[in-house]
């Protein structure tokens, strides 16, 4: 029991043991609500693009309060920094999206509380700006190209997004161009050389030693394209399509220089025209030649180097446009052009009947005859006769009649009765001498008249078996004579230096027809029109008989140019047909 | 070993006491059973025989804790807060009980005895409040040999004085408690605590008076002073040690009873 109470004791006592206690309490002063914090940021926008590692620094200004701490989050990384001035690096993560960059700044209050004291208490500026991350290799470098108001070409380059500390260059397989200005973010390189087609450009772009981005850019503009176009009947405007450069283009190398994109020239109307246009660049000055070329070959009308003939009753066209064999084609109006491909005259002169039944073509000693329907019916043997030759033709009655020095032959196509026949007139037997309407046969193959040189003769050849002299006068008298393409009983004669229509074989005068013109010689008639083709030494003219109107003046490409044919208003020459029909009204 | 818990602690002591106890009983390894058996035996006789005194009492003592002290204002200082001192280890009470033996004129006995002493610095403002505690507690277990003065006050002679040899050895128990608390902070109050204990020997004289107040009971007011070989220890937050001294005066106010 005594045990028990001393125990009791023992343990009453123990837990007497001291305790500490009291507080030692200031009163201090709370903060204000608020207080200006000015944070700058290197980058001063609120997305922020990265290309790689990336060092962003950062200033807040406390305006005298003590700066704490600035905690710093983006993606999973967090990490703190207690200077206000400071900077780090983001190494930023492949995503496409954009992630947030969050800086918290800890600013103390500076009341000396407890709390301050312990960085606990804190104004506290939180800041956040949108992070995403650039491939450069995808997305992000843009260049391209644009016309300077000068007309140069420039090729630019727009720097990435807020990324303006790098370095960039341009090159033109393999030569750098030269930086001409920058504007803003753009740098752009003139390239004064340029003119058309494919170029590649070669941009870089290093933002540090460690990544350098290319890119390439094709500029393709189009080579000008030559175009002729007829402008009446004596010249045409070539133009070439207009590039959006200012380019210096020469025509025939000094037909035209300028900067223009057309230019009016003449042109005959047999004439075939060479124009090459030289293109240079806009630094032409520095440069003596061109930079390319292109050319062109125009004449006026229809390009035809075939034969053709017109059958004013049917009022058909026949062609042989076929180079070596003689196949026979029904043309209207217009006329056919040529194969482009065949640059050379076909070789099978054809003719054919007024009256459409007998068309045949000649190639050296042969005679290709065909029917109506085109379709080949024999093959006769001729003399070599010569397309140089001016005279040949086939009557209504199927002869064809063709001149052999003096000698004129008459070769019968219908197969009926007679085969052939000839007589030798007074003409010059020289195979060197060109004539010019010398011969006409009336069109129905009964009577030739012959200017030889000793007399003008009409000849009866209608048995074809002799030719009769029905008519003659002195040689003197008669200067041409062409028959009437229509009506067999008439001839047009340059009868004592005057054109008058006469008859055949009487020779009688049907009316005398004014000719405006001095110095001609009379070529033909057209069959559609009966308007007088005549030339001189420099033009062709195209008189109306019925008015002695000049109706039209053509120039001649050369000198005596006689090939050349008028039919239904379309005037062949060896290389085109003009359709006149427009120019030739009476 | 840094940090020793609270049941460490008292397996400390236990093993302390048995120690104590085992001085007691010299060349116990090799007739352990027999003498221990004797030595009951001479107890039991000597109780039979009223040679037995308990006492229990209470003082105050002094206790130098200058290491505690410096570690104190080191904490305080390391907080960066101008934590003011509310209480510096200061005297405080003291509690113990002892059993002793007569023998001619002297007595021999053992003593367990009870200090506890501490320290606050704090502060706090509108913000929160900061506290650095530290709570100390000694438990002291000494064989003591007490003798009276062969003198009596002629007019006083229900009086009689002597004085007191003590050695022994000493548990020390060290509780740092630093409490942060920031109003509006999750978690609000934030909490250190260590906890330290150690061993050391001591040696206390003491003069004492005694007062008969019956035939076996006496008043005894004794006067001492505790000298000590300080442990140190490690407390937190710092590398070094700090020894914890336990030394100073003694006042004790106690009852003898004789058994």
């Amino acid at each position: 029991m005594k045990l028990s109470y001393l125990i009791i004791c023992l343990l009453c006592l123990s837990s007497c043991a001291f305790e500490p206690e009291g507080l030692s309490f200031f009163d201090v002063t709370k903060p204000a609500a608020s207080q200006p914090l000015e944070l700058t940021l290197t980058i001063n926008e609120d997305s922020i693009y990265l290309y790689g590692d990336t060092r962003l620094s950062f200033s807040l200004v406390t305006f005298g309060k003590t700066f704490n701490v600035a905690r710093i989050h983006y993606y999973d990384q967090a990490f703190s920094t207690d200077k206000p001035n400071d900077s780090f690096t983001i190494t930023p993560k492949a995503t496409t999206g954009w992630v947030d960059l969050t800086i918290d700044f800890y600013v103390s209050t500076g009341t000396g509380s407890i709390a301050d004291k312990l960085k606990v208490e804190n104004y506290v500026l939180s800041k956040t700006w949108k992070i995403k991350y650039i491939d450069l290799n995808k997305v992000g470098l843009n260049e391209g190209y644009r016309i300077h108001p000068d007309g140069y070409l420039e090729v630019y380059l727009v720097q990435p997004r807020q990324k303006h500390d790098g370095s960039y260059g341009v090159s033109k397989y393999g030569n750098t161009i030269p930086v001409t200005r920058i504007s803003g973010d753009t740098a752009f390189y003139a390239d004064k050389s340029y003119c058309s087609d494919a170029c590649s450009y070669s941009f870089w772009f290093r933002f540090d030693a460690n990544n350098i981005f290319r890119k390439d850019l094709i500029v393709n503009l189009p080579k000008a394209e030559l175009k002729v176009e007829a402008i009446g009947l004596d010249s045409c405007r070539v133009s070439w399509t207009k590039s959006p450069l200012k380019l210096y283009y020469t025509l025939n190398e000094t037909l035209y220089k300028g900067f223009a994109n057309e230019y009016k020239t003449t042109i005959l109307s047999s004439e075939s025209k060479y124009f090459s246009l030289g293109v240079f660049p806009p630094n032409y000055q520095n440069q003596t030649f061109s930079t390319y070329k292109v050319d062109t070959y125009f004449n006026l009308g229809t390009a035809a180097n075939y034969f053709m003939c017109y059958a004013v009753e049917k009022d058909k066209f026949f062609i042989s446009r076929d180079l070596g064999l003689p196949y026979i084609e029904s043309a209207n109006i217009p006329l056919p052009a040529s194969d482009p491909n065949s640059q050379y005259k076909s070789k099978v002169n054809i003719l054919c009947s007024p009256n459409g039944k007998y068309i045949a073509g000649y190639l050296y000693s042969q005679i290709y005859v065909y029917n109506e329907n085109l379709t080949f019916s024999k093959k006769i043997v001729a003399d070599e006769i010569s397309n140089y030759r001016p005279y040949y033709s086939i009557t209504n009655d199927g002869a064809f009649t063709y001149q052999l020095g003096a000698t004129i032959v008459m070769k019968n196509l219908t197969g009926i009765g007679w085969d052939t026949f000839s007589f030798i007139s007074d003409l010059n037997p020289n195979p060197n001498t060109v004539y010019f309407s010398v011969i006409a046969n009336s069109i129905d193959g009964k009577y030739m008249s012959i200017c030889g040189l000793s007399e003008f003769r009409i000849y009866d050849v209608s048995d074809h078996k002799a030719a009769k002299v029905v008519f003659k006068l002195p040689a003197a008298d008669v200067g041409s004579v062409v028959a009437h393409p229509t009506n067999p009983g008439l001839i047009y004669v340059i009868h004592n230096g005057k054109m008058e229509l006469r008859t055949c074989p009487g020779f009688d005068l049907v009316k005398a027809i004014n000719i405006p013109v001095s110095n001609y010689y009379f070529h033909s008639v057209d069959p559609f029109s009966n308007i007088l083709l005549l030339m001189t030494d420099k033009y062709y003219y195209f008189i109306d008989p019925d008015t002695s109107k000049e109706l039209l003046k053509l120039r001649l490409n050369s000198v005596w140019d006689y090939n050349v044919k008028l039919v239904r208003n379309q005037f062949e020459t060896y290389l085109n047909i003009l359709d006149l029909t427009n120019y030739l009204i009476k | 070993m840094r940090k020793i818990t609270g049941i460490s602690a008292i397996t400390m002591r236990i093993i302390f006491c048995f120690l104590m106890g085992l001085t007691a009983f010299p060349g116990v390894r090799a007739q352990q059973n027999k003498l221990m058996n004797e030595r009951l035996q001479e107890w039991h006789n000597m109780v039979l025989n009223n040679d037995v005194f308990v006492s229990v009492y209470v003082g105050y003592g002094s206790y130098n804790m200058s290491g505690m002290r410096k570690s104190q204002k080191d904490m305080v200082a390391l907080s960066g807060l101008k934590a003011l001192t509310n209480s510096d280890f200061p005297p405080y009470w003291l509690y113990g009980v002892s059993i002793s033996q007569r023998y001619d004129a002297s007595r021999f006995g053992f003593s367990c005895e009870s200090m506890s002493t501490g320290a606050r610095s704090s502060i706090g403002d509108y913000s929160g409040a900061y506290y650095s505690d530290f709570r100390c507690s000694g438990l002291k277990i000494g064989f003591f040999i007490e003798k009276d003065f062969p003198f009596k006050i002629e007019r006083y002679k229900m009086l009689s004085f002597g004085y007191r040899i003590e050695v022994g050895g000493f548990s020390s128990e060290v509780n740092q408690h630093i409490q942060i608390t920031i109003n509006g902070l999750d978690p609000s109050t934030q909490i250190k605590t260590l906890q330290l204990s150690t061993a050391a020997p001591f040696f206390e004289p003491t003069v004492y008076a005694n007062g008969h107040i019956d035939r076996k009971t006496n008043i005894q007011f004794s006067l001492g002073y505790m000298l000590d070989i300080p442990p140190t220890l490690p407390i937190s937050l710092s590398t070094h040690t700090y020894p914890a001294s336990w030394a100073g005066y003694r006042i004790k106010l106690g009852l003898v009873r004789q058994l």
